[in-house]
């Protein structure tokens, strides 16, 4: 609506800047506002805190699934799991937090996609990264050394067993804590920290693979 | 964390960040409006299954509530029509007279006049003796033409009014048969007294003073005609 408009229907300028200025003024920045209670003000009809927390978190979110599921199927699933965050706001309760709330729906979405897909996590790109590798070697140009380094990053986090991969996406896209991620996996403290370890023990290696053949 | 893994964290977060699509925002930022806007957000006391099972229920208990009661109206329905046809043919037995003129049915009937517990009572009303006269009792074939109308040529209001005609018609006929196959006649003091008098006139002087006896029985507080004592006296010396 126009100025214009609100001064058609009686508004004034200095009334209408006035209104803008208490409406800013009372609402926090969005940074400000935790996940858990931009949920709460979703589920009490606020739909502008959806989008927010939307914002935050669709980014992550959508990586999280992409790395474990592929192209393929990372839109399906990415749709789904918001829909399911929709139509559970009733039911939402600060036991924990949003995040792990948000990641233990997308991790059971996953596995869910697994089971009827009939599928391994991720097939193992042990063969595309060996091509990379060859690929690397015979590469001189050092401009695209970076971003060779990111895809066989990559293709070394497609290559890691589930959970580690997991873990380590939990870590990185997400931002849990070893605690979080424990409890978004359903594990103990000590599997989730073994996990972690394990990932970047297996990531590390397949990049020192790669400088070795350098 | 040691040093290796931060590089691999660093260089991970440094890697291309693929997001969704526009179109794809737009969708789930649209569904999440809609479901707000969703009147089913907030559901109603009325909305959900239980107003179905709630309907299913109030028939059941109307019904177990209305089956007995039609019943018994069916049940008090023929009990009527049973008696309408007993009424309209009745048979009038030695116990149903003594019933119908017991001495507590005349004492409902004139509560000043005593009656011996002993003796049957009588009918008292004089109207009676008067319907009897000029009451017509219809015969058989006239009852019955009463009873059932031509089919077809009165309405069922005038059929029912018919009906009921020929019932009243038949009760009355009953209760004038019982009062002439009374055992006793049904006379008051006045007309008793009259009878004797005619007795004396006749030279029945014995069935006079019977008559006269009966009469002091009957009626102990009524005053006799002393002329007519006298009468009695004087023929019967």
């Amino acid at each position: 609506m126009t100025l214009l408009h609100k001064q058609e229907k009686g508004l004034i300028l200095p009334d209408y800047l006035k209104l803008l200025h208490k409406c800013v003024s009372l609402r926090p920045m969005d940074d400000e506002i935790s996940d858990e209670n931009l949920m709460l003000g979703y589920c009490s009809g606020d739909a502008d805190a959806f989008e927010v927390l939307y914002q935050r978190h669709k980014g992550p979110l959508y990586r999280f699934i992409l790395r474990q599921c592929g192209q393929e199927f990372v839109e399906e699933l990415y749709q789904d799991i918001w829909l399911k965050i929709i139509n559970s706001r009733m039911s939402y309760q600060v036991k924990a937090s949003f995040k792990t709330w948000l990641y233990h729906i997308a991790r059971n979405r996953i596995i869910d996609h697994y089971r009827r897909q009939n599928l391994r996590p991720v097939d193992s790109d042990t063969d595309k990264l060996s091509s990379i590798r060859g690929a690397e070697h015979m590469q001189p140009d050092k401009q695209l050394e970076t971003s060779k380094q990111h895809e066989l990053l990559m293709f070394a986090i497609a290559d890691l067993p589930r959970d580690q991969k997991e873990a380590f996406l939990l870590k990185e896209e997400a931002g849990l804590g070893v605690e979080e991620i424990a409890k978004t996996t359903g594990v103990t403290y000590e599997a989730a920290k073994s996990r972690l370890r394990y990932a970047f023990k297996k990531l590390r290696d397949q990049l020192e693979i790669i400088h070795e053949q350098r | 964390m040691n040093s290796d893994d931060e590089k691999i964290s660093s260089l991970y977060q440094h890697a291309d960040a693929p997001a969704p699509s526009r179109d794809l925002d737009d969708a789930i930022l649209a569904a999440s409006r809609n479901a707000v806007d969703r009147p089913t957000a907030t559901r109603g006391p009325f909305s959900g299954a239980w107003p179905a099972a709630a309907s299913i229920a109030a028939v059941i208990v109307i019904t177990i509530i209305m089956v007995p009661i039609l019943k018994q109206q069916e049940q008090q329905q023929a009990l009527t029509q049973t008696t309408r046809e007993k009424n309209s043919t009745p048979e009038l037995t030695d116990e149903s007279l003594q019933n119908a003129y017991s001495p507590a049915e005349m004492k409902k009937k004139t509560p000043g006049a005593p009656l011996p517990a002993s003796e049957p009572a009588m009918l008292l009303e004089e109207s009676h003796f008067a319907d009897d006269q000029a009451m017509p009792v219809p015969t058989g074939a006239s009852s019955r033409a009463l009873r059932v109308p031509a089919a077809g040529v009165a309405s069922p209001v005038a059929q029912e009014e018919m009906r009921l005609d020929s019932d009243s018609v038949d009760k009355e006929r009953s209760r004038i048969q019982a009062a002439d196959s009374a055992p006793f006649a049904i006379l008051t003091p006045e007309m008793w007294e009259v009878k004797v008098s005619r007795l004396i006139e006749e030279g029945n002087i014995a069935e006079a003073k019977a008559e006269t006896e009966k009469l002091k029985k009957r009626y102990p507080e009524h005053q006799i005609n002393p002329s007519l004592l006298e009468k009695l006296k004087s023929n019967y010396e």
